[in-house]
């Protein structure tokens, strides 16, 4: 547990009568990578703001890990949250002194720079995300929580983004816990992939784990019943058909090419196959 | 986040202040308002601080919310208390500094800041955690002020003390809220607990729910909000009844009534219970209803205000009370009353803004009699009754409509007819009109001038040139007992000088120095049983003399030293037959003419005290 930085205990968070998170018991070590992946409305961004502080659960508690301390914790939301009639200087040193943050310059990404007299909401969106990055940073965290913001950033700025993460992953030792479901830049990042549906986690691997448990068989021929078919997606043209948990036996009792998929065509299996589920129910 | 809030809160409050500081030149200027521009500075600023307070309070997250910060400022590394703190510090050290400002320039009272501004503040405050649209809150703060600050809390103060009756109900729909009785209780915790009890509840609704408070306002935080909201209200409910007991049986002063047969009345504001101290003995007498004002006595019972403002009488010698009017809080009654003969008069208002109705009570029969009158003057609102008369076997009642400063006199015929008092051509006077003997006397600000009955109007008789400086300053003038006999002088102030005026011949002579105890001397002239006196002393030199006043001037007959009347505990009441002197606990009771010192039982006098 020393190495634990964050630890919910059976959170619940309601929306009036509907659990955006539902008793869901998680731990995070430090320095880990987790990506946060799930449908649109499974409670990710919810959860990531009990870990923030921003909402408080209805139920449970979230509890920091030793020396742990607030002013280490760095939160960017989808909404890109600050005061946007300030500029960027204000801004800054407004967040230095709250966060008590040594430095005295406006921090900089490398390759990325703006005026400090600019006003926030004359901003771009990837703009904004990366000043917002810069301020975090600049708080040397501990953690970093990260909300869906990389999918809406051009490519340019995404990589800065994620070269900027990765530094601070490799400086700091921070743990970054990200919210995305868009995986095609991010897929080399996370060490462990968690899957939320309807306010619960449904999948918690190390990434690597999970690659080698999740296959894909293309085509029509029949799969054995003994066989765990994670999601089936068909159309006019091809099938499709992905199995979790995969164990290599698999392959001598069935005459079928199980291929090996990115973490991207994973995430959307299991998203995918819960809808099914939901379907059904 | 503290110094940028400041700085924040200072801004807006500059305009403000700027806002202030115009509008009311441009109403001056636009002779919208007829009164100086520090009148209306005045009260544009007293308004303004009450909704400047309210907006204070309600735009707590106004920044937050306005520039999409809200996610931002609750990720910051600190408490929601620290939060709370940090945002809502700069507002109160700046309401409070405009407000001291405020009152020290003496443009705002203290009671102001205190029952209003900031109880405002907190509420808005509080409510702003659970309310989001920014005009819905303030309504509401402005309603919860309304509400707990009168409603509740004249309900909790009057369920113990009276039985549960439609009035009380109609009180609570439709507050018409009189907290005069607790007011001027003298007992000042009783004012900090009206000043606290409204705020309690959201105070202690906003420390219960804050730590829960995040971007949702979930159901589970505004439970809390309401659990706490709700449970201190309760709480406050069975707290303050048993506090206003202690307050009253520990804390609370007495206060006496000396009957025209030298009883002597000990009773406390809010009680149902009183003393009545004979020569010989002390006998315990039950009030249906509390005593808020003993006004005077009559055979054997004395006739008092209730808290409700029902007129309540008291039978002395059986020691229980009975009603004689109550007050009409539909027909909105007026305070005062008077009486000549055997007959009480009181003032309602009628079906019609600009209609009175008389009632007039015999208290022999006890049958009720009214009069309805209408004249534009019965808009204005403060009614008084000053004289009475009969003219060809019609009677006829003298009344002033006070507007602010301005006074209407009308004289009430009892057939329906109301006539219109002139003083050269018009009817509205700065000078407040009095009748004694037949005469209108007009004393005031202005100089004095008297006009004559004629029977069907009234004529000028006499106006005093400014140099007189003759200011009728009587007791007789503010009576409650209409059909006084004729009086030779009415007694004034001229100067430095005690003078008289002779009703006959009008004419005004000195008959002493009233200010030879100081330059910070003060005093007046009252009427008992016919005879005039004069009560007056110095501040500074803490003495209280009475004086006979008679055809040989002023006569000292009984001077009490060291008694300092602007010390807390220490007060005067000055009835027909004596005067009641109170220092702290021990009280002295003299009987006219002589003021010798009676003694009762129970009762512990002056004398003991040296």
């Amino acid at each position: 547990m020393s190495d634990t930085i964050f630890e919910a205990r059976g959170l619940t968070v309601r929306y009036g009568r509907k659990a955006a998170v539902s008793d869901v018991t998680v731990a995070f070590a430090r320095g880990e990578t987790t990506m946060i992946a799930g449908s649109n409305g499974a409670g990710k961004s919810t959860f990531l703001r009990c870990l923030a502080g921003v909402i408080v659960p209805d139920r449970g508690e979230v509890v920091r890990g030793l020396g742990l301390i607030p002013e280490k914790i760095g939160f960017i939301s989808d909404r890109l949250s600050l005061y946007e009639n300030w500029t960027l200087g204000e801004a800054w040193r407004f967040h230095r002194d709250e966060f008590r943050i040594e430095a005295r310059d406006l921090p900089k990404l490398e390759g990325f720079e703006l005026e400090s007299g600019r006003k926030i909401k004359s901003l771009s969106v990837g703009e904004r995300t990366l000043f917002h990055l810069s301020l975090l940073l600049a708080q040397r965290p501990d953690v970093l929580l990260v909300d869906e913001v990389v999918h809406a950033l051009d490519p340019f700025l995404r990589e800065k983004f994620l070269e900027a993460v990765i530094g601070a992953m490799d400086e700091l030792h921070t743990a970054v816990i990200m919210v995305n479901h868009i995986l095609s830049d991010t897929a080399q990042i996370p060490e462990r992939v968690l899957i939320m549906d309807e306010g619960r986690f449904i999948l918690d691997e190390r990434r690597e784990d999970l690659m080698g448990r999740v296959k894909k068989v293309s085509g029509e021929g029949a799969l054995p019943s003994d066989i765990p078919c994670l999601f089936a997606a068909s159309s006019e043209f091809r099938r499709d058909r992905y199995i979790y948990p995969f164990r290599e036996e698999m392959r001598r009792s069935a005459a079928v090419d199980f291929e090996d998929i990115g973490l991207d065509e994973i995430v959307k299996a299991f998203i995918g196959g819960a809808y099914v589920q939901k379907r059904a129910r | 986040m503290f110094k940028k809030e400041l700085a924040e809160v200072l801004k807006q409050t500059a305009w403000f202040v700027v806002a202030i500081c115009i509008l009311p030149g441009l109403l001056t200027l636009l002779k919208v308002v007829s009164e100086p521009y520090l009148a209306v500075f005045a009260s544009t600023l007293q308004a303004g601080l009450a909704f400047w307070s309210v907006f204070l309070g309600a735009s707590l997250f106004g920044r937050e919310r306005g520039q999409g910060a809200m996610e931002y400022a609750l990720s910051f590394p600190y408490s929601r208390f620290g939060l709370l703190a940090r945002l809502a510090g700069p507002r109160l050290i700046v309401l409070t500094a405009l407000s001291i400002t405020a009152w020290a320039m003496g443009f705002i009272p203290p009671v102001l800041i205190a029952g209003v501004c900031l109880p405002l503040f907190l509420i808005s405050l509080s409510l702003s955690t659970v309310v989001e649209n920014f005009i819905a809150l303030c309504l509401i703060s402005f309603a919860g002020w309304y509400a707990l600050a009168f409603v509740v809390f004249r309900l909790i103060w009057n369920v113990p003390v009276r039985s549960v009756s439609f009035g009380m109900l109609s009180a609570f729909v439709l507050p018409q809220a009189d907290i005069g009785p607790y007011r001027s209780s003298g007992v000042p915790l009783i004012f900090v607990i009206q000043i606290l009890f409204p705020i309690l509840p959201f105070i202690v609704a906003l420390a219960a729910s804050f730590p829960r408070f995040d971007l949702r306002r979930s159901a589970a935080f505004r439970k809390r909000y309401g659990l706490g909201f709700a449970s201190c209200l309760v709480l406050c409910s069975l707290l303050v009844p048993l506090g206003r007991s202690v307050v009253l049986a520990n804390i609370g002063y007495k206060d006496f009534f000396l009957t025209d047969d030298l009883t002597l009345i000990e009773w406390k504001t809010l009680a149902k219970t009183l003393k009545i101290h004979t020569a010989g003995s002390t006998r315990k007498g039950r009030l249906d209803s509390p005593m808020y004002w003993p006004i005077w006595d009559e055979n054997k019972a004395l006739f008092f205000r209730d808290i409700d403002g029902s007129l309540q009488k008291m039978d002395l010698a059986g020691g229980r009370s009975a009603l004689v009017q109550r007050y009409n809080r539909n027909q909105r009654s007026y305070w005062n009353f008077s009486a000549y003969e055997s007959t009480l008069i009181f003032i309602e208002t009628g079906s019609r803004p600009d209609e009175i109705q008389l009632v007039l009570a015999d208290e022999r029969t006890n049958k009720q009699d009214r009069r309805a009158f209408s004249h534009p003057s019965f808009r204005k609102g403060d009614l008084r009754l000053i004289g009475t008369g009969l003219r060809e076997r019609i009677r006829y009642w003298i009344c002033t409509a006070t507007d602010r400063s301005k006074k209407s006199s009308l004289r009430l015929w009892d057939d329906g007819r109301v006539e219109e008092i002139l003083v050269r051509g018009r009817l509205e006077t700065i000078n407040t009109p009095h009748v004694v003997n037949g005469l209108l006397i007009f004393s005031g600000p202005e100089p004095m001038f008297v006009l004559q009955d004629t029977g069907t109007s009234f004529e000028m008789k006499k106006e005093f040139p400014a140099e007189e400086g003759f200011h009728a300053w009587d007791g007789l003038l503010e009576r409650t007992k209409l059909d006084l006999p004729a009086v030779p002088f009415i007694y004034g102030k001229r100067g430095k000088n005690l003078a008289r005026m002779n009703t006959s011949t009008l004419e005004v002579e000195n008959i002493g120095v009233w200010s030879s105890s100081g330059d910070d001397a003060w005093g007046y002239v009252f009427r008992k049983m016919g005879q005039a006196y004069f009560i007056g002393g110095s501040r500074t030199k803490k003495n209280l003399d009475v004086y006979a006043l008679g055809e040989d001037g002023m006569r000292l007959i009984r001077s009490f030293p060291d008694t300092d009347i602007n010390r807390r505990g220490t007060r005067y009441e000055i009835f027909d037959s004596g005067i009641v002197l109170t220092k702290g606990k021990r009280t002295g009771v003299y009987a006219f003419p002589d003021l010798r010192e009676l003694k009762f039982q129970g009762v512990k006098s002056l004398r003991q005290e040296k």
